[in-house]
């Protein structure tokens, strides 16, 4: 057991001041979702693995900047986000291309139902994914997606829903031809 | 299945996710301490190049191919016998291959015959056979069979060249006013007020703000607000196209006293369960189903009166918005829907409707791959009640690109290698048909690397099978390629390009910036005449008058590759032989631009000088600004920084002048300064 209490704003605070260990610390505690997150955003494990590479890097590099600390989680997955944008920006076909190979799924279950939730997900839009992505991996709510994105908070919501709807509704489609 | 039910679906289907060794964060944290070692030994402030992960394994193995313009053949077989000379660092991509197997490459594409991508289904009968085919192909996968959709046995006969004329008759009133139009639009690209940065000039984009030199139109959800601008800028109308609370306008066109929205809308509705199946297997007691339509409408309104909008007409078209592009006094929308649902719950259903009709079928094409349409239509600005022509492509989606004379649809395939497929359709006043297909080997990266000249298209493109391989391919009017350029910057990838008369220039990237230029006079034998390696990189390339490119992008240590910050360089290419650089400015503590991914929020205005973009900061969580700069033969000189407003995100900013006044514009704020001295004049809050 630790004698002293890290917490996050601690944690921050030895980051900011150049310590890779309290830095990890911090990634530690949101690294399972920020890859979740850039994988269900690209698609497939290689990319998803680079871009958080990347965004861990620009994060590490420029903490000392980093004015509000308690928003550390925050920043973190809007430089996820730009980084997957940009991704993005080199893919030509438009759509998530999921395949079990690269899909970086495993073990679990109902990896079948996975399987089928995940290409529901990757046919929706991209504004889509990213919003429903931030609010499952990310935790956020419509407002604070709204800050991150730049989409109005409402149209978050409305988009959110529908986007949810249409995938249940695929869902049950699909199901029925198993 | 509530909303909250889904999201819990999500986040199980998540929940056994492999996370990568690489990325645990007792490896971020040696990671993070190597960095500090770095940045200590450099004593130098810097990011490393987010690339660099990327492109360091590919580089680290191909280390020595950078090619020289001269040997480009020799270097043909000495790629790959470099393979062993460096050890492949951990995260090197997985698939190396293990021999140098070179395939003949021209081989390659001969293989391929043009105009084999789309075939005319004839009837509607031949769209239903083909989803029955793909829905026999996803039940295989879902009873655990091997391989995607994609590698189903779709059959695709001989296919013609040359697809069936549609033939349609339009008043001629119409067309003559359609020309008349025409030469107008044109004129008008003279006026001093900013134009949305497009890919072709003199087609149009959408954009969420737009100008007509007097007012500003302001998009945003489900209306445009209209915008007197002048000494005092004052909110004078609005636009709201009357339907339910679930739809948004996702483009906006102006023309003279006309604007045309394009709404995209739900149309929900409340039908019995569609099978008894269904209700058994999730034992529903609920017998009512949720059945969710989307479809675009097009309004388009006279706003001769700005303040009372009047609607002349409207149509509708399913599926959801792609894009849209405006020609002169005619607008294209493309959308796309997924037709399997609908085909499962009636065969008939899956023919989609444009203006209340479906789509008829001698205008459907299928394609070998999926399920999903692409629906193209055009309306004339006269004629808004009308499509004037509209077509489907059944298949897997596509990239548009319009030229000035043709319209091509490309979307990567990966079935034999990287591989980008072409189709070529004539856009004779509003009327689509088809004409020809290619494919080409690699794929294209970037908006701008694709462009038509005199009905003949030239096309860059990059593989990544092996290392990276760049290329140039020359196709005439057939869509034949009648040269190539091969194996441009090995180890390199296309990060921007533009072509401009009878050159192309592009830029590679790996720790330098080449910028190449490549004379493209003879159709047969294109050749690379100019090479220019400076540091970092440029994303977006703009010419700048006649004789010069602007490039923006990043500046980074060519020793480390890190970032440095963005860049804005200005090219000279009045001798494309001896590309010189002219000037550039480093912008330190900025990390990132919407700029570099989408061109419609960049302001390149060589007639005025004047180049805007958003920048952002990782600093106290993320600071947004505005950036304006002007180019004074020597240097990028700063004339405006403006801090952005907090809650609206960085991609919805434009920055766009009207003779003396300089406007950075949100859908929700407007600001606005005197060039004179850039001082805020006013800033005004859209309600």
């Amino acid at each position: 057991m630790r004698c002293t209490m890290n917490t996050k704003l601690q944690l921050v605070r030895r980051a900011k001041g150049g310590d890779a260990d309290a830095f990890a610390e911090l990634y530690g505690s949101i690294y399972k979702n920020l890859y979740r997150f850039a994988l269900y955003m690209l698609g497939n494990t290689a990319d998803a693995e680079d871009a958080i590479s990347d965004a861990v890097t620009d994060a590490w590099v420029t903490i000392g900047k980093l004015r509000n600390e308690e928003a550390f989680d925050g920043w973190v997955f809007r430089i996820l986000s730009n980084k997957c944008k940009r991704k993005r920006k080199e893919y030509v076909n438009k759509p998530l291309e999921w395949s079990e190979e690269t899909g970086g799924i495993t073990k679990g279950e109902d990896l079948a139902d996975s399987y089928h939730l995940r290409k529901v997900f990757g046919e929706l839009d991209e504004e889509d994914r990213l919003i429903i992505s931030l609010h499952v991996f990310g935790g956020y709510t419509s407002r604070e997606i709204a800050e991150i994105t730049g989409i109005n908070a409402n149209t978050v919501r409305s988009r959110e829903s529908r986007a949810l709807k249409k995938m249940a509704e695929k869902l049950e489609g699909r199901e029925m031809l198993v | 299945m509530t909303n909250q039910d889904m999201i819990e679906k999500i986040r199980q289907s998540a929940e056994y996710t492999e996370i990568p060794e690489s990325l645990l964060p007792e490896n971020i944290a040696k990671k993070c301490k190597t960095i500090e070692q770095e940045k200590t030994a450099q004593k130098k402030f810097g990011f490393r190049n987010p690339k660099l992960s990327g492109i360091l394994s590919a580089a680290a193995i191909f280390i020595l191919c950078c090619i020289s313009l001269k040997g480009l053949n020799e270097q043909r077989e000495k790629s790959f016998s470099q393979n062993n000379t460096t050890a492949a660092p951990a995260e090197a991509p997985a698939a190396m291959p293990e021999a140098a197997e070179i395939e003949d490459e021209e081989g390659f594409e001969e293989r391929k015959n043009a105009g084999e991508l789309y075939t005319l289904a004839g009837s509607y009968d031949a769209v239903y056979q083909r989803l029955e085919e793909i829905k026999t192909a996803w039940n295989t996968v879902d009873n655990g069979g091997e391989g995607g959709e994609n590698e189903a046995a779709f059959t695709t006969g001989a296919r013609e060249d040359a697809l069936s004329t549609q033939k349609k008759e339009f008043a001629t009133a119409e067309t003559m006013d359609g020309v008349r139009d025409l030469a107008a639009d044109k004129q008008m690209e003279n006026a001093s007020y900013s134009k949305t940065n497009v890919q072709t000039f003199g087609i149009d984009e959408s954009d969420i703000v737009k100008t007509d030199g007097k007012y500003l139109y302001l998009l945003r959800g489900g209306l445009v607000s209209i915008v007197e601008t002048g000494e005092e800028m004052k909110q004078v109308g609005e636009v709201k196209p009357e339907f339910g609370s679930e739809a948004e306008v996702c483009a906006m066109y102006v023309d003279g006293d006309k604007l045309i929205l394009m709404a995209q809308e739900y149309s929900t509705e409340l039908t019995k369960n569609k099978t008894e199946d269904m209700q058994e297997k999730f034992a529903m007691n609920d017998m009512l189903y949720m059945d969710t339509g989307v479809s675009v409408t097009v309004y388009t309104y006279d706003i001769s009166d700005r303040t009372k909008p009047v609607l002349l007409g409207k149509v509708m078209q399913d599926g959801g918005y792609q894009t849209s592009r405006k020609d002169g006094n005619i607008v294209y929308l493309f959308t796309e829907k997924y037709l399997m649902d609908d085909y499962e719950n009636a065969p008939a259903d899956a023919i989609p409707e444009v203006g209340a009709r479906k789509i008829a079928a001698d205008c459907i094409y299928i394609g070998e791959q999926g399920d999903r349409a692409l629906i193209i239509s055009s309306i004339s600005v006269f004629a808004p009640e009308t499509v004037r022509d509209s077509v489907m492509l059944l298949d897997a989606g596509a990239e548009v690109y319009m030229g000035e004379d043709s319209l091509y649809l490309y979307r990567s395939n990966y079935k034999d290698g990287e591989i980008t497929e072409i189709a070529k359709f004539s856009l004779t006043r509003g009327f689509l048909n088809g004409e020809a297909a290619a494919s080409v080997r690699g794929l294209v990266r970037d908006t701008f690397a694709i462009h038509e000249k005199d009905n003949k298209l030239r096309v860059l493109t990059t593989t990544s099978e092996r290392d990276f391989e760049n290329r140039l391919v020359m196709l005439n009017e057939n869509l034949r390629v009648t040269g190539t350029l091969e194996r441009i910057a090995v180890g390199e990838r296309i990060y921007a390009a533009r072509y401009l008369g009878d050159m192309a220039y592009f830029i590679t990237y790996r720790n330098t910036d080449p910028l190449f230029a490549a004379d493209l006079s003879d159709e047969k034998n294109p050749k690379l005449v100019g090479e220019l390696k400076i540091t970092g990189f440029s994303e977006y390339l703009h010419f700048w008058g006649e004789d010069k490119l602007l490039g923006l992008g990043f500046e980074t240590d060519p020793k480390t590759g890190e970032q440095t910050g963005l860049k804005l360089v200005m090219f000279d290419m009045s001798n494309p032989a001896e590309l010189k650089v002219l000037g550039s400015k480093v912008l330190e503590e900025a990390h990132y631009s919407p700029a570099l991914f989408d061109y419609k929020s960049v302001l390149a205005a060589p007639e005025e000088n004047l180049i805007g973009f958003v920048t952002e900061r990782y600093e106290r969580g993320v600071r947004r600004l505005y950036e304006l700069y002007q180019w004074n033969g020597d240097q990028f000189e700063k004339l405006l920084t403006e801090k952005l407003d907090e809650e609206f995100g960085d991609e919805n900013y434009r920055g766009l002048y009207i003779g003396e006044r300089f406007y950075i514009a949100h859908p929700e704020i407007v600001r606005y300064y005197d060039r004179g001295d850039y001082k805020l004049k006013q800033k005004l809050e859209v309600k």
